[in-house]
C-alpha cells in the first residue's frame, strides 16, 4: 500500500474516534449554558404516570412556582443509580429517599440541615399542615431535619372482599379465630359460585411483607423495637410470636394460605386477589380504591368490593404498620438550594397537593364552573402522581377518594404506627422472612426458626 | 440388519420424546405469553397457563404503545442496536485480523490487553465507568450505552478463528499483485468473513438490544429510554412503593412480545449464516 | 544502541497498520475497563466516603472480607454451582447434539434446532420468570404432572435441597440450545467419508457416534469448557432474578454479594475488594484451565 492512502485512511479513523467523543460532550455542554437554572429531582415514585408524560409535569411544576426541574426517575435500580451519582458528583437538588436508605447514609453527611428554613416557612412550619410531633419523629440526634416528608404513608391493613363475605354470611371478624374461620369459608365454601374449588382465603407475597396486621394481635411490630434498655430486638423473633406463626402454619397446611406466598411479587398476590381467586389480602390501604376502580372499569356490573378490615385484637390489642416515611432532601452539592426549598415548601401546600394528587391541569383534569373534572387521562392516572395522600391535614380531595379508601385510611390512622428505622432493617427482612417461611412451610418448629433468625442476627452484627 | 432397524426404531422413538419434551418446555411458556397479550385486562389477572385467550382482545397493545407510549424507545433501542452493532463488528473484525498475524512487535502485550477484560464483568466495575462515563460528558446520551460495550473480547477471538480459516495463499496471490496490508484485509478477508461476521452481529444484536443496567444508569430524560427500561418499569412491578399504578398483565405481556419479536425475526433470518460463522469461528481450534 | 533503536522502529514502521487497526479496540479497553480497573483497586484499599476525601485503610477491607462467614458461603455456592455449570453445560448439550443428528426428518431437525436455541436469546427476566411459573405449587406445569400420578405438589422454589439444581438446571435449560449449535456445526463440518467408511465396516450408529463423531468433538468441547470457565464467576443476572430468602443462603454466589454490600448497604469500599477477589481468582482459574486444556489464543 503507498503511503497517501495509508494517511487518509489514518486521518478518517482518528477524525470517526474524535467525533464519537466530541458529538456528545458539545451536546451537553450546550445544554449546561442555559441561563435560568433547571433542578434536578430524583425520584423513584411519580403515581400513575408514564415517562413519556414528564415533560407535561415539569412544565406544570413551572407554571406553578417558576422554577425549572428536571425529574429523572428510577425504580428498580434505584440505590445503584443513587449511589452511582453520588460517587461521581452528579448536581442534584431534590432526592427522594426512603427512610431506612436514609439511615445508612445519614452517617455520610451528604444533605443540608433544613430546620431553619422548616422553622421560617409558613407553610411547613404551620402546625395545622404538619404537626410538630410529626417533625420531631424525623429529627436526628444533632437536633437538626434533614427532610420534608413526601406524602401521607397510610400503611397497610387486611383487605377483605365483602361481597363474599356478605354472600357467605360473614359478620366482620374480631379475633385470629374468627379471621381464620373466615378465610377457611373462601376456601371451601365457594365464594365465587362457580362450583370450582379454586379460591384461597388469603393472598400474600414476600413471605410476611406486610403481616404486621396478624402480628399485632400480639402486639408486636415489624423490624427493630429497642427495650428499656436501649438494645435493640426483633418482635417478630421472639417467643411472643410462636402463635401468630403457628397460625400461618394451619392455614398453609390447609390450603387455606395461597401457596406462591414466598416467590408472589406484588403484582401477583393483587392479581389473585382480583381476579376472584383470594378472599383476603394484606396490602396498602390505597389498593381497596385501586382494586374497586381496576374491576369496575372493565366491568361495571361486577359484585366485587373490596373493603379494609380492622385488625384482629387479642393479648396484645390491635396494631397495623405504618408506610415507612418517604422523605425528600436537598444534597449540601446542590447549587440552587432556596429553589429546591421552595419546590418542597410547594409540595406541601393546597396547590402543591392538587399536583401532586389530581396532576396536569387541562391534561389530567379540567376546571368547570369552579369544579374539578378528571379527563380520560386523568382517571387512568387514578389521582396519583407522586403522593396520592399528602401530608397535609388541611388536605381533602375536592372530588372524593375512591371507593372504600376512606373507611381503610381511618383504621389505618386509628391503629397504625411507623415501623422504627434502623439501618439493619435490610438484613431484619432477610433473616425474618427466610426463617419464618421455613416455620409456615413446616419444615422447622417455631422455635427452632425464632432460634436460627436470633442467631443470624448475631452473625450479621445486629446486636453489637 | 432387520435387528438394527429394530433397535433403531426404538431408539428414535426415545430420541425424538425427549427433543419433543425440550421443545415443548420452551415453547409453551412463549405461548402463553402472547396468548396473555391478547387477553383482556381482567382475565389477563388469571394466574394459569393459556394457550389461547378466552375473549382475544388488542387492550393490551393499544395501552402499550397509547399510554406507556413504547414506539419512542423501541426507536431508541433500534439505533443503539444498530450504530452499536455496526461498529462492533468492525472494530473487532480489526483486531481480530491482527491477531492472527505472527510475532510483529508487541503481540504479546496487545493480546493481554484483549483478552484480560473479558474477565472483568460490568457489574463488578459499575461506579468507576459511571464517573468514566461522566467524565466523557457522555452521561444521558445513546452515546454512551453504544460505546460503554462496543468491544468484547469473545468476538475479537471469534473473528480471528474465522481469519485464521481462509487460506493463506490467497493473501499472498494478493500481495504478489502488490495491494497492501489494507487492501488485502478490507479486500480480500472481510468477503470472505461474511459468516464470522454474522456470528458476532447476531451476538453483539441480541447483548446490545436486551442490555438493562447501563441504560438504566447512564439515561436520565425519558425521551431517551430504551426498550428495556420500559421493559423493566413494565414487567418487574413497582414493588414497595405504596400506591403506584401498574397496567394489566396483557400490557406486560404485549411489551415481551414487542421485545422478542425483532430478536426472532434476525435469528431465523441469519440463522443459515449463523451456523456457518460459528462452525468456522468459534469451533476450530 | 542507535542500531537497536532503528530496528525497533523499523518493526513499528512494519506493523503500523496492524497497530491502527487494533486501536479502537485497545482505547475502548483503555477507558472503559483498564481505568475503571484501577479506580476500582483503589476503591477497594478505601474506607470510602460519599463526599470529602476517603482514607486509605491497606487491607482492611480484605481482611474483613476473610472473616465474614457470610462472604465464605457466598463463596462456596459459587464454587458449586460454577463447578456444575461448567461441567453441565459442557456435556449435556454434546448429547443433545449426537441424539439432534440422529434426527433425520429435515423439517422437525431444523425446527427443533431453531427452538432450542431461542432461550438463550431472552434476558434472565424472562427465563427465570418462565421458571419460577413453571415450578410454582398450584399452578405450575410440573406439580400439575405430579398431581397426575397422585403425588402432593412441592413448593421447589422454597426448598433449600432443590434451590441449587434449579438454578444450574434453569442455567441449562438456557445455555444448552446455544452450546448445542457449537456442537452441531463441528458434526457437520466432520467429513462423510469417514461416515461411510464405517458404515461398509459395518459400524452401527452407536459405534460410529463413539468412534467418530465424540473424538471429533473433543476440540469444541475445550474451547466450551473455557468459555464456561471464564463466565463461572460472574453469574448475577439470573441470580438476582431467581432468589428469594428462604433458598438464598444456598445460591447467593460472589457477583450478587458485591451487589448487594456495595449497592444496597452502601459499603462500597468491601464491595470493591470483594470484586479485585473475584477478578484475581478469574483470572488465575482461567490460566490454570488453558494451561492444562492447551489452549492459546
Amino acid at each position: 500500500m503507498n503511503k497517501s492512502q495509508f494517511k487518509i485512511i489514518t486521518a478518517a479513523v482518528v477524525v470517526f474516534l474524535a467525533l464519537l467523543f466530541i458529538i456528545p460532550i458539545y451536546s451537553t455542554g450546550k445544554q449546561e449554558a442555559k441561563k435560568i437554572p433547571t433542578l434536578v429531582w430524583f425520584t423513584s415514585v411519580q403515581g400513575g404516570r408514564e415517562p413519556a408524560e414528564q415533560p407535561l409535569f415539569e412544565k406544570e411544576v413551572f407554571r406553578l412556582t417558576g422554577v425549572k426541574v428536571k425529574i429523572i426517575k428510577t425504580t428498580e435500580d434505584y440505590n445503584t443509580k443513587l449511589t452511582a451519582m453520588l460517587v461521581s458528583g452528579e448536581p442534584l437538588d431534590i432526592v427522594y429517599i426512603g427512610s431506612s436508605e436514609f439511615e445508612k447514609l445519614w452517617s455520610q453527611h451528604l444533605f443540608e440541615p433544613l430546620t431553619k428554613r422548616i422553622e421560617n416557612s409558613p407553610v411547613l412550619s404551620n402546625p395545622n399542615i404538619i404537626p410538630k410531633s410529626e417533625w420531631d419523629r424525623i429529627r436526628r440526634k444533632d437536633g437538626q431535619i434533614y427532610a420534608v416528608f413526601n406524602k401521607f404513608e397510610q400503611g397497610t391493613l387486611p383487605i377483605v372482599r365483602k361481597d363474599w363475605m356478605e354472600k357467605l354470611g360473614i359478620a366482620d371478624p374480631n379475633t385470629l379465630d374468627e379471621y381464620y374461620q373466615m378465610l377457611k369459608a373462601f376456601k371451601t365454601q365457594d365464594p365465587d359460585g362457580n362450583g370450582i374449588d379454586d379460591t384461597y382465603g388469603l393472598a400474600i407475597g414476600y413471605t410476611l411483607y406486610d403481616a404486621t396486621g396478624i402480628f399485632g394481635a400480639y402486639g408486636l411490630m415489624r423490624g427493630f423495637q429497642k427495650d428499656s434498655s436501649g438494645k435493640l430486638y426483633a418482635p417478630w423473633a421472639t417467643k411472643t410470636a410462636i402463635p401468630v406463626y403457628e397460625w400461618f402454619r394451619k392455614l398453609y397446611k390447609e390450603g387455606i394460605l395461597e401457596p406462591n406466598f414466598i416467590t408472589n411479587k406484588s403484582s401477583n398476590f393483587r392479581n389473585l386477589f382480583m381476579s376472584n381467586k383470594a378472599g383476603m389480602t394484606l396490602y396498602w390501604a390505597a389498593w381497596v380504591g385501586l382494586f374497586n376502580q381496576k374491576v369496575h372499569a372493565e366491568n361495571p356490573n361486577s359484585p366485587f368490593k373490596a373493603r379494609g378490615l380492622v385488625p384482629p385484637k387479642g393479648p396484645g390489642g390491635r396494631l397495623l404498620r405504618a408506610g415507612g416515611d418517604g422523605l425528600m432532601c436537598i444534597p449540601k452539592t446542590s447549587k440552587y438550594k432556596d429553589e429546591a426549598f421552595k419546590i418542597l415548601e410547594f409540595w406541601n401546600t393546597k396547590k402543591g397537593n392538587i399536583l401532586s394528587t389530581l396532576g396536569i391541569l387541562d391534561y389530567d383534569y379540567k376546571i368547570e364552573n369552579g369544579k374539578y373534572v378528571l379527563t380520560d387521562i386523568g382517571k387512568k392516572h387514578a389521582m396519583d402522581h407522586g403522593a396520592p395522600q399528602p401530608k397535609s391535614l388541611e388536605w381533602k380531595n375536592p372530588l372524593g377518594e375512591l371507593e372504600g379508601f376512606e373507611e381503610a385510611a381511618a383504621i389505618i390512622r386509628k391503629y397504625a404506627k411507623p415501623q422504627m428505622s434502623t439501618s439493619y432493617d435490610k438484613i431484619w427482612e432477610t433473616v425474618v422472612r427466610s426463617e419464618a417461611a421455613k416455620i409456615i412451610l413446616g419444615d422447622i418448629t417455631p422455635e427452632q426458626g425464632i432460634e436460627n433468625m436470633q442467631k443470624r442476627f448475631k452473625e450479621e452484627g445486629v446486636y453489637k | 440388519m432387520k435387528r438394527t432397524t429394530i433397535g433403531r426404531g426404538l431408539f428414535l422413538i426415545i430420541n425424538n420424546s425427549i427433543l419433543i419434551t425440550l421443545v415443548l418446555t420452551m415453547i409453551i411458556p412463549l405461548l402463553n405469553v402472547l396468548a396473555v397479550s391478547f387477553t383482556t385486562d381482567m382475565e389477563s389477572y388469571e394466574n394459569t397457563i393459556k394457550l389461547f385467550p378466552r375473549q382475544p382482545s388488542l387492550i393490551g397493545y393499544i395501552t402499550l404503545f397509547q399510554r406507556v407510549a413504547i414506539l419512542r424507545p423501541f426507536l431508541n433501542n433500534i439505533f443503539v442496536t444498530v450504530i452499536g452493532t455496526f461498529l462492533h463488528v468492525v472494530f473487532c473484525a480489526m483486531a481480530g485480523y491482527v491477531l492472527t498475524k505472527e510475532n510483529f512487535l508487541g503481540k504479546a502485550i496487545i493480546a493481554a490487553l484483549i483478552i484480560i477484560p473479558n474477565m472483568l464483568p460490568f457489574e463488578m466495575i459499575i461506579i468507576p465507568v459511571f464517573v468514566t462515563v461522566k467524565k466523557l460528558g457522555l452521561m444521558d446520551t445513546l452515546w454512551s450505552i453504544i460505546l460503554i460495550k462496543v468491544i468484547s473480547t469473545f468476538s475479537i477471538l471469534l473473528m480471528k478463528n474465522y481469519f485464521e480459516g481462509i487460506p493463506k495463499s490467497l493473501e499472498e496471490s494478493a500481495f504478489i499483485d502488490g495491494a497492501g496490508e489494507y487492501a488485502i484485509f478490507f479486500k480480500i478477508y472481510v468477503p470472505l468473513a461474511v459468516p464470522g461476521m454474522t456470528t458476532i452481529t447476531i451476538f453483539q444484536f441480541v447483548a446490545l438490544w436486551n442490555q438493562l443496567l447501563p441504560a438504566v444508569l447512564f439515561l436520565n430524560s425519558p425521551e431517551k429510554y430504551t426498550l428495556q427500561i420500559a421493559l423493566k418499569s413494565l414487567v418487574v412491578s413497582q414493588e414497595l412503593t405504596s400506591t403506584t399504578q401498574s397496567v394489566a398483565n396483557n400490557t406486560r405481556m404485549a411489551g415481551i412480545v414487542v421485545a422478542i419479536i425483532p430478536l426472532i425475526l434476525l435469528y431465523i433470518f441469519a440463522q443459515k449464516y449463523f451456523i456457518k460463522g460459528i462452525m468456522v469461528g468459534a469451533v476450530k481450534e | 544502541m542507535k542500531k537497536s533503536i532503528e530496528k525497533l522502529w523499523l518493526s513499528f514502521n512494519k506493523a503500523r497498520v496492524l497497530y491502527l487497526l487494533v486501536l479502537p479496540s485497545l482505547i475502548f479497553f483503555i477507558i472503559f475497563t483498564y481505568f475503571p480497573l484501577f479506580d476500582g483497586i483503589k476503591i477497594s484499599f478505601q474506607d470510602f466516603k460519599f463526599v470529602g476525601k476517603s482514607s486509605y485503610v491497606g487491607f482492611e477491607n480484605y481482611i474483613e472480607a476473610l472473616y465474614t462467614p457470610g462472604f465464605w458461603r457466598v463463596f462456596r455456592n459459587t464454587i458449586i454451582i460454577g463447578f456444575s455449570n461448567v461441567i453441565l453445560t459442557a456435556f449435556i448439550p454434546m448429547l443433545l447434539a449426537v441424539l439432534l443428528n440422529e434426527v433425520k426428518f429435515g423439517i422437525w431437525k431444523r425446527f427443533s434446532q431453531t427452538i432450542i436455541y431461542l432461550p438463550h436469546i431472552f434476558s434472565w427476566v424472562i427465563v427465570g420468570g418462565i421458571w419460577i411459573f413453571i415450578l410454582s405449587p398450584n399452578a405450575g406445569l410440573i406439580n400439575a404432572v405430579r398431581s397426575l400420578f397422585g403425588l402432593d405438589p412441592i413448593y421447589y422454589m422454597a426448598k433449600e435441597i432443590y434451590a441449587r439444581p434449579i438454578i444450574i438446571g434453569s442455567n441449562l435449560w438456557k445455555q444448552s440450545g446455544y452450546v448445542c449449535i457449537l456442537y452441531l456445526a463441528t458434526i457437520a463440518g466432520i467429513n462423510p467419508t469417514l461416515y461411510e467408511a464405517a458404515m461398509i465396516d459395518g459400524a452401527g450408529t452407536l459405534k460410529r457416534t463413539l468412534y467418530i463423531t465424540v473424538p471429533e468433538l473433543l476440540n469444541t468441547l475445550k474451547i466450551v469448557l473455557l468459555l464456561n470457565i471464564m463466565g463461572s464467576l460472574r453469574m448475577f443476572n439470573q441470580i438476582y432474578v431467581m432468589r428469594n430468602e428462604v433458598i438464598a443462603q444456598k445460591i447467593d454466589v460472589l457477583m450478587y454479594y458485591v451487589y448487594e454490600r456495595g449497592l444496597v448497604q452502601f459499603k462500597i469500599g468491601y464491595a470493591a475488594a470483594i470484586s479485585m477477589i473475584i477478578f484475581s481468582l478469574t483470572l488465575i482459574i482461567t490460566l490454570i484451565s488453558k494451561r492444562s486444556l492447551k489452549y492459546s489464543i
